[in-house]
């Protein structure tokens, strides 16, 4: 579904003359081979390049070296975009950012109808895709009076009208609050599950992430770790604290009380826990 | 410095038709040097109440005391209120401006028309406590990393030697290390400075980590005022609004379902280890 080839890119900045003032790499011979139906989790911290490899993959940025493939289309083919855009959306971060329309209705029409989908398929789409994030009944409402965790899904039914392969969330819920969080992350597993749409979503909270098919953890714009929640969240404190990282709140109490193995969700604690005291 | 709310109400655009009123009967007192974290879903009116705690609103109804003082009084000093209570907003780091660190740290200070040195020394005093090097002094603040400008904004706010230090969200967006690393910080200035500390937060974790008291907006109102402990008992009502508890409360929660403990109260880390661990000891001196 994704593919990165030896990825390279470079945020080049210029002084008033246009002499390079800084480089930064920001990716750096990054390769990584998505699988259609995978749910990734991308960590790292602040500056890692997690964000810019998300802007690779809808070709809102494009390798200085190197190849990023998505559905098969190159992204730094110019005729390729459109496709791209259409195969894979993009969530970001500050839900007031991403509403461009008066009604919410009209907010989620407005990537497809810039696709020139006609207007019969279109409302269709729109109300089905309202439907699967459990808006429809405020189609026609304002997108300013949604909470945050409303807003983020309306951005996401914008997505899913254009019916994408592969959904990047870049940090979709550092803005929100616990139950707008749980609903946005409840909403990406839905969507790989029933749909079958790729996920990638970054984010910086552990306990997101312990549903992933596979964790990849970046640093200075390379892959550090790479593997299933349990692999990475194993490899214990100390190498997880190099890349910014904390093991979630249940593992690290399992592991200080000395219960085997990764433990990883509550009700594995409560298993390890009532064998242990057997 | 103690603050006093009673029965504060607030109206967005009072009189016009998108009239929205955003804080209804609010009252509280927080004593001099107490740490509180404010927690509330979005747009239940966590910054419109933080706002009104340095006379940056001003209620449409009820009053603000601090020391018992009104501070909608004509005699109030309004300019020393902006001094005494600091507020570091969401994402501080969006409003640096000044071409140097240096300089963005003692805009504050130079504005109160402190003299040269004693600024100078505010800000280095300031720089030091969030843990930004000297060497960063003349540097630009955008050639920061996240983190670093965050810290920056927020020595902006610590160069005004506030008694009082508000914070909205001070973590969002940091990575876990980073983000501890800065309510480390917050807390070590609090106890080193002896100021009163209220922090607005998303996350159920960091408060039960870090605060003594809860305040939970709903809607406008103040739902619930009391003890971490207190206020996290009340798991149903919080999810209710939606909220949470921290994942140990969740915990502990199912191992009382599961009929392995009794009810405990227990949120942090540190509580639970030592519950359970105790629990597998005692278990297997049994045993033997
Ligand atoms: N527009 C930009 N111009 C220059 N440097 C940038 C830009 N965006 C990001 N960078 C730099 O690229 C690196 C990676 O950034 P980013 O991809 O945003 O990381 P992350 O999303 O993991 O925080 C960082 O060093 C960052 O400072
Ligand atoms: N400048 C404003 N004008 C009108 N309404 C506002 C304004 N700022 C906030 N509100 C409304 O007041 C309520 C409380 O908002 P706010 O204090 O920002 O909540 P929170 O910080 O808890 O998310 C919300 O309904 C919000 O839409
Ligand atoms: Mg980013
Ligand atoms: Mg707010």
């Amino acid at each position: 579904m994704v593919r990165f080839e030896n990825v390279t890119f470079e945020y080049i900045r210029r002084d008033e003359e246009g002499n390079v003032d800084s480089i930064t790499t920001a990716l750096d011979e990054l390769s990584l081979h998505i699988k259609k139906g995978e749910f990734i989790a991308v960590l790292g911290s602040n500056g890692s390049g997690k964000s810019t490899f998300a802007r690779h993959i809808n070709a809102l940025l494009k390798p200085t070296e190197g190849k990023v493939v998505v559905a098969g289309y190159d992204t730094t083919d110019d005729d390729n975009i459109l496709e791209i855009r259409q195969r894979a959306g993009m969530v970001f971060q500050n839900p007031d950012n991403q509403i461009v329309a008066e009604t919410v209705e009209e907010d989620v029409a407005f990537g497809p109808e810039n696709m020139g989908i006609p207007t019969d398929e279109m409302q269709k789409r729109v109300d089905e895709a309202l439907k699967k994030v459990g808006l429809y009944k405020k189609k026609l409402e304002s997108p300013n009076r949604l909470s945050g965790g409303q807003k983020q899904r309306v951005a996401i039914a914008g997505i899913l009208a254009m019916k994408p392969d592969c959904i990047i969330f870049d940090e979709p819920t550092a803005m929100l609050d616990p139950g707008g969080r749980r609903m946005i992350v409840e909403t990406a597993h839905e969507l790989n599950k029933k749909d079958g749409i790729t996920i990638i979503l970054i984010t910086h909270n552990m306990e997101e992430t312990v549903g992933a098919d596979r964790i990849i953890v970046m640093e200075k714009g390379r892959i550090a770790l790479e593997g299933t929640p349990r692999q990475v969240f194993s490899k214990g404190e100390e190498t997880l604290k190099k890349y910014g990282m904390e093991v979630p709140v249940i593992t690290a109490l399992a592991q200080k009380i000395g219960l085997d193995g990764c433990i990883l969700t509550r009700e594995e604690f409560v298993d390890a826990y009532v064998k242990a005291l057997e | 410095m103690s603050i006093t709310f009673d029965k504060v109400d607030y109206i967005y655009g009072k009189g016009t038709s998108f009239e929205k009123r955003a804080l209804k009967d609010i009252s509280f007192h927080i004593r001099d040097g107490e740490f509180v974290g404010i927690i509330g879903h979005t747009g239940s009116g966590k910054s419109t109440l933080i706002q009104h705690m340095n006379g940056l609103l001003k209620c449409t109804g009820g009053n603000v005391y601090y020391d018992c003082k009104d501070i909608s009084n004509r005699e109030y000093d309004r300019k020393t209120l902006r001094q005494n209570v600091g507020i570091v907003f969401q994402y501080p780091e969006h409003q640096l401006f000044e071409a140097t660190v240096g300089k963005d740290v003692a805009f504050g200070p130079n504005n109160l028309n402190i003299p040269g040195l004693q600024a100078d020394v505010r800000t280095y005093e300031a720089l030091k406590s969030v843990g930004i090097d000297d060497s960063l002094l003349d540097v630009s603040p955008f050639d920061l990393s996240g983190g670093q400008k965050r810290r920056v904004a927020i020595a902006g706010v610590l160069a005004m030697k506030p008694k009082v230090l508000v914070l909205d969200e001070p973590a969002a967006g940091l990575d876990p290390v980073g983000r501890r690393d800065i309510l480390d910080m917050i807390a070590r200035i609090r106890r080193e400075e002896n100021i009163t500390v209220i922090l607005v937060s998303h996350s159920m974790e960091d408060v039960a980590e870090y605060v003594d008291r809860i305040m939970v907006m709903n809607d406008g109102a103040l739902e619930m005022d009391g003890t971490v402990s207190e206020v996290f008992a009340r798991r149903k009502e919080l999810e209710e609004m939606g909220l949470s508890v921290p994942q140990i409360s969740l915990l502990m929660g199912d191992l009382e379902d599961a009929g392995i403990i009794k009810d405990t109260g227990i949120y942090t880390m540190e509580e639970a280890v030592r519950v359970l661990s105790q629990k597998l000891l005692d278990r297997r001196g049994r045993n033997q």
